[in-house]
């Protein structure tokens, strides 16, 4: 008989509180963002727009999410690498060089990952890694 | 073309004789907090009815502001509930009005763009003007989608 892998998944009360943990270190910076919290196949698990962040967040963060998702690393990979001159990776489907997306990561398994836009791509970041933090 | 500059400098001959600033309206707003309580509304009523069902808000330009999906419901799930409150932003009123149009024949509505003829997607207003909107979907029953929405909408702060 085969026999089927094991393995973690995120639940909607675990999202809650990435979510949470990421909001709060926003609010803790006065920094108004968009948050997006994707599962293992980097579709919507909860997404939240903060008063004041910009519009186009909404579809950043969702992107920077997704890509963190699918490609099981953050996007600041994809930034240093485009940085450095190898263009290239944006040509990958789905691969956002911009930094503000993070996995979620437990016991070294990729469970999901966390979008931020509405800042500096830096900061955006700083968000993002506040709440991914939260999964073990 | 001359017409086009001729309305041009009307509009700039008419705006540096008024003495006056432009006057801007004010309209209600939907926050993050309202957004949530929304969401949260939306969750109990599907917990109650034991459906797996997403949730969506969103502003009154289309942007989602908040969205859940609750454990075990199916991905389309997700993907609808923001079609439902897109259509219903887009259109003020409540995609009910698509699905018994299509039911009673008129078929021209699928040639709407955006417009969903499924229940559960319901505008939000304040001060009889347009905020946001809110879509479900996942619901046991044809008419569930729509009752969790109302159910949510009807929390909505004046």
């Amino acid at each position: 008989m085969a026999q089927l892998a094991t393995r973690k998944v995120l639940t909607l009360d675990a999202a809650k509180e990435v979510m949470a943990a990421a909001e709060a270190e926003a609010r803790k910076n006065g920094w108004n963002v968009s948050i997006a919290i994707l599962d293992e196949g980097g579709r919507l698990l909860m997404m939240q727009k903060m008063d004041g962040a910009p519009p186009a967040s909404v579809d950043v963060c969702q992107a920077k999410g997704r890509s963190a998702a699918i490609f099981k690393r953050p996007t600041k990979a994809f930034s240093d690498t485009v940085g450095g001159g190898r263009i290239v990776v944006m040509a990958l489907p789905g691969a956002v060089p911009v930094e503000g997306g993070v996995p979620i990561l437990s016991g070294g398994d990729c469970v999901g990952a966390i979008g931020v836009s509405g800042v500096t791509s830096e900061q955006d970041g700083q968000i993002a890694a506040a709440g991914a933090a939260v999964v073990k | 073309m001359k017409t086009m500059i001729a309305v041009m400098l009307m509009a700039v001959a008419a705006l540096a004789a008024s003495p006056t600033h432009a006057q801007l309206a004010d309209k209600k707003a939907l926050t993050l907090a309202e957004a949530k309580k929304l969401i949260a509304a939306a969750e109990d009523a599907a917990t109650k009815g034991t459906a797996h069902m997403s949730f969506a808000v969103l502003d009154e330009g289309a942007h989602i502001l908040a969205f859940e999906r609750m454990d075990g419901a199916s991905l389309v799930t997700g993907e609808f509930a923001i079609k439902k409150a897109k259509s219903s932003v887009l259109y003020k009123a409540p995609t009910e009005g698509f699905s018994d149009a299509l039911g009673k024949g008129r078929t021209a509505i699928l040639g709407l763009p955006e417009a969903v003829p499924f229940g559960g997607g319901v505008p939000l207003m304040a001060n009889g003007q347009l905020v946001g909107a809110i879509g479900c979907s996942g619901g046991n029953t044809p008419t569930q989608d729509s009752e969790v929405c109302g159910a949510a909408a009807a929390t909505l702060s004046k």
